[in-house]
């Protein structure tokens, strides 16, 4: 596999903020996920959970309750204001105010005509959703309380409504309650702490199923107002719930952290009544669970410890294939780490600000494995914050390390950096006005040009000079797609420029002569990393789906290594990991090793070596080194695995062939989160 | 003390020989009985102190933990912290109170007075405790912790060694 010096990095002190809401859209099979600090990321399930979009958060902008009305996307919270998101654009389209206080809720009906608003001081208000924008159409009969959960009925003709001590139902033509449920406060606690409905569900043979603060999930008539059953589910709050599509399951979140299912069955066989009956516990999560999918495969579950857990169930998937595989998303699919390798400096990405590094050094060599004394500790050499509201939605270093740009959806910012022995200085280069926001950015190998990609996957090419930037073109592909661009790379000798949008589209751009060159063939699966190879023209691109391609610019066809990889098909082993590959860089000297990495692990593709046989293991490198020379060379394959790093955030080659690998302890972020509810443990 | 006094009368009738006389008890030893009764009850109210006090350090560090999650400090320039006072500027707009009011109520009751929480480094100590692979209370295994209890551990540590070198010269 090749020995490196490797710089242990775990100074990037990134923390992913606990997620608060979700909504699942069955018709597109993409997952919205709404963070406390006010993040919408869109994951598409049918794509392996790849994360296609996110958009940016605003300070000042909470979020509560997500929902999606046909393909639109929509969002409130509690400063009262109801969004709507541009997924195009990644950002908020446009905004309305509510008029009841902080919204807490928010639900569309299944026609996807109308939304459903709880608010702060009682009210349920309906919109009607036009073609642009959505308009206010009336108030529901007002409640004592404060609204905290909403359902419609699948005809859309009523809604019940989760409050304080009780659910209302409400018939919307005429916007009267029409029942009234008292939900029973917590047996042993307070007599003056209300119980909150956390969540109900409408289903449409007129049952309502609620989840409320004292840890039950109760089943409801609706028609005559009456309770058909109660089951106790936890000591603490049932926060979500969530039923599918065909109304047969239905989940629970707690603050405990599980998720417990109940199923729509008949006690015997040949008994057609059917009741609600408990069948399963999940348990994923160290902390509260805060929001629920039932997906028709799966539970997908979030909450305050920050991850998104996919749980298939085992009896709707095929035994031991990949969608069999329970999924643990705790880290984007984007790289947040920028390395100019040319200066051994790492630029951290923070929503709120920019973090610039200079790597330690290290004395001497040592055998593998070892621990180098570090000569000179890495040091911080800028904290830079960012200007507004906005939170930084993507941001580039040059290679050299001289350049630093970052981007939000309002403003685009670059500044120009100089190094002189102890001190660093920094300042701010104005950008011409054409570019106000930006999805991507960055800067060519030779640190002349910046690239920015805006809306409909265009780049505008900028020249920077002595402290200043000069619009050169816009670079337009010859396609329809209005998505945005995701991941953008340019060519080490400063030839090609490659851009990948959610469509699964990846374009190419001739920068010598500023001009479209090519479309690679679409393929199914989002690309989740690219580079181009810096000597050969070749395009590297691996996709959610684990698949690997190499795309030769100059002869606009897939190159023959490539051809021969999708001939024998890659190995299981690599085709069943559950963590997109996020970078994709080269050595600079063996040109035929490719190095990615994802979550867990770091591969060298060694296009010279046979590629690992259907039999074989695919984790063989601790083996190998304990085989004979002549062993070891028939056993090798292409792909040298190495997990000897965990929680991988980055991991890029330096000039000096040193590897760069950024870490971040699960165990560091764990101990940053809030408080979780005491469990008894038994014998503690 | 009377019970045990009680239990004590029946243990001495509980001899296999009931007709002889009552065992002669020096005064040494009924004395050296009392003394040690004394000690026992010391002893318990001491215990008990210390788990009220243990009690109260947990719930002391639960608060101090979730007020950590946000220090003021790190909204202010690096040239205003150390000296600074907190003041209210002006009247929160309306929209903003509300939207406070409600961020506190939820705060309150997920994490408010019964919330029946327990602090992160309990949880990860335990599952330590309880998994596969046992490994010692967090704050001893993860480096970073708790700095500032540590540093000021490390003060009254060397304060005492400093006495003791004192005591030990005079």
């Amino acid at each position: 596999m090749g020995e490196f010096k490797v710089h242990r990095v775990r100074f990037f002190d990134y923390m992913p903020s606990a997620i608060r809401a979700m909504a699942f859209n069955v018709h597109t099979e993409r997952l919205a996920v709404a963070r406390v600090d006010g993040t919408v990321e869109v994951f598409n399930i049918a794509d392996n959970c790849f994360q296609e979009k996110v958009i940016p958060g605003q300070d000042g902008r909470t979020i509560e309750a997500l929902c999606w009305a046909g393909g639109r996307l929509f969002s409130t919270g509690l400063n009262g204001e109801m969004v709507e998101y541009d997924l195009e654009n990644l950002r908020a389209k446009y905004t309305v105010e509510a008029y009841g206080g902080p919204a807490w809720t928010i639900s569309s009906n299944s026609q996807g005509t109308h939304l459903a608003v709880g608010c702060e001081d009682g009210t349920v208000k309906i919109f009607e959703l036009l073609e642009d924008t959505v308009q206010f159409k009336k108030n529901l009969d007002r409640l004592k309380n404060r609204v905290l959960s909403l359902s419609w009925h699948p005809s859309g003709t009523q809604i019940a409504a989760g409050t304080l001590d009780m659910i209302r139902v409400f018939n919307v033509n005429s916007g009267h309650a029409t029942e009234r449920m008292m939900v029973d406060r917590a047996a042993g606690a307070s007599k003056k702490k209300e119980v909150l409905v956390w969540g109900v569900v409408f289903l449409s043979d007129n049952t309502i199923i609620s989840g409320d603060s004292a840890g039950k999930v109760q089943v409801w008539d609706s028609k005559m107002g009456t309770l058909i059953r109660t089951h106790l589910v936890t000591k603490w709050d049932v926060m979500a719930l969530s039923i599918s599509q065909d109304e047969s399951s239905l989940l629970a979140g707690t603050s405990e952290g599980s998720v417990v299912q109940f199923q729509f069955l008949s006690a015997n066989l040949d008994q057609p009544d059917r009741e609600w009956v408990r069948t399963r516990t999940l348990r994923s999560h160290s902390h509260d669970v805060r929001a629920l999918v039932h997906t028709e495969t799966a539970a997908i579950s979030g909450g305050n410890d920050t991850q998104l857990v996919v749980r298939p169930f085992m009896e709707k998937v095929v035994q031991s294939s990949k969608e069999s595989a329970p999924r643990k998303i705790t880290f984007p699919h984007r790289s947040l780490v920028s390395c100019a390798k040319k200066a051994g400096i790492l630029l951290f990405q923070f929503p709120e600000r920019l973090e610039l590094w200079r790597l330690g050094e290290s004395q001497g060599n040592g055998r593998p494995g070892e621990e180098l004394s570090v000569k000179r500790k890495p040091e911080a050499l800028i904290h830079l914050k960012r200007k507004g509201d906005d939170h930084i939605c993507c941001s580039a270093l040059s290679l050299c390390g001289g350049w630093l740009a970052y981007a939000s959806v309002s403003s685009v910012r670059l500044y120009q950096l100089q190094y002189d022995d102890d001190s660093i200085t920094i300042a701010k280069v104005k950008l011409p006005k054409v570019l106000r926001w930006a999805n991507q950015l960055c800067f060519s190998a030779d640190s002349s040009r910046l690239f920015a990609s805006f809306s409909q996957s265009s780049v505008l090419v900028f020249a920077l000079g002595q402290s200043e930037a000069k619009y050169v073109h816009t670079l337009k592909p010859k396609s329809v797609s209005r998505q945005a661009v995701h991941l953008m790379s340019a060519s080490d000798d400063g030839k090609w420029l490659a851009t990948a949008n959610s469509d699964c589209e990846v374009h190419v751009y001739n920068l010598s002569k500023l001009k479209y060159h090519c479309t690679v063939p679409v393929y199914s699966s989002c690309p989740s990393a690219m580079a181009i190879h810096p000597t050969g023209s070749n395009l590297v691109m691996v996709h959610a789906d684990q698949q690997i391609f190499e795309y030769s610019l100059v002869q606009k066809e897939y190159t023959e290594w490539s051809r021969t990889l999708q001939k024998i098909g890659l190995h299981s082993s690599w085709l069943n990991r559950a963590t997109p590959v996020t970078h994709v860089s080269f050595s600079t000297r063996n040109p035929d090793h490719i190095i990615l990495h994802d979550m867990h692990m770091f591969c060298i593709v060694d296009k010279s070596l046979p590629l690992p046989e259907k039999d074989s293991d695919l984790y063989n490198q601790k083996q190998l080194c304990s085989m004979t020379e002549k062993a070891r060379i028939k056993d090798s394959h292409a792909f040298k695995i190495c997990e000897s790093f965990k929680n991988l955030l980055c991991v890029g080659l330096l000039e000096d062939h040193s590897l760069v690998v950024v870490e971040r302890p699960l165990l560091d972020i764990t101990t940053r989160l809030p408080a979780p509810v005491r469990q008894k443990k038994f014998a503690t | 003390m009377a019970h045990a006094e009680f239990s004590l009368a029946l243990d001495t009738s509980g001899d296999e020989d009931e007709d002889a006389a009552p065992q002669e008890v020096t005064f040494t030893d009924s004395k050296d009985a009392a003394l040690r009764r004394l000690k026992l009850a010391l002893e318990t109210t001491k215990r008990e102190k210390q788990e009220l006090k243990e009690k109260r350090r947990k719930r002391h560090e639960l608060f101090q933990e979730q007020k950590m999650e946000a220090p003021l400090t790190q909204f202010l320039p690096v040239s205003l912290q150390g000296g600074y006072t907190v003041k209210t500027v002006g009247e929160l707009s309306l929209a903003a109170s509300q939207q406070q009011a409600a961020a506190d109520f939820i705060q309150d009751r997920l994490y408010g007075q019964e919330s029946r929480r327990t602090t992160t480094k309990e949880l990860l100590s335990l599952k330590s405790k309880k998994g596969d692979r046992k490994a010692p209370s967090v704050e001893f295994v993860k480096k970073g912790w708790a700095p500032k209890h540590k540093e000021k551990a490390e003060r009254l540590k060397q304060r005492w060694l400093h006495k003791q070198q004192q005591q030990a010269s005079r």
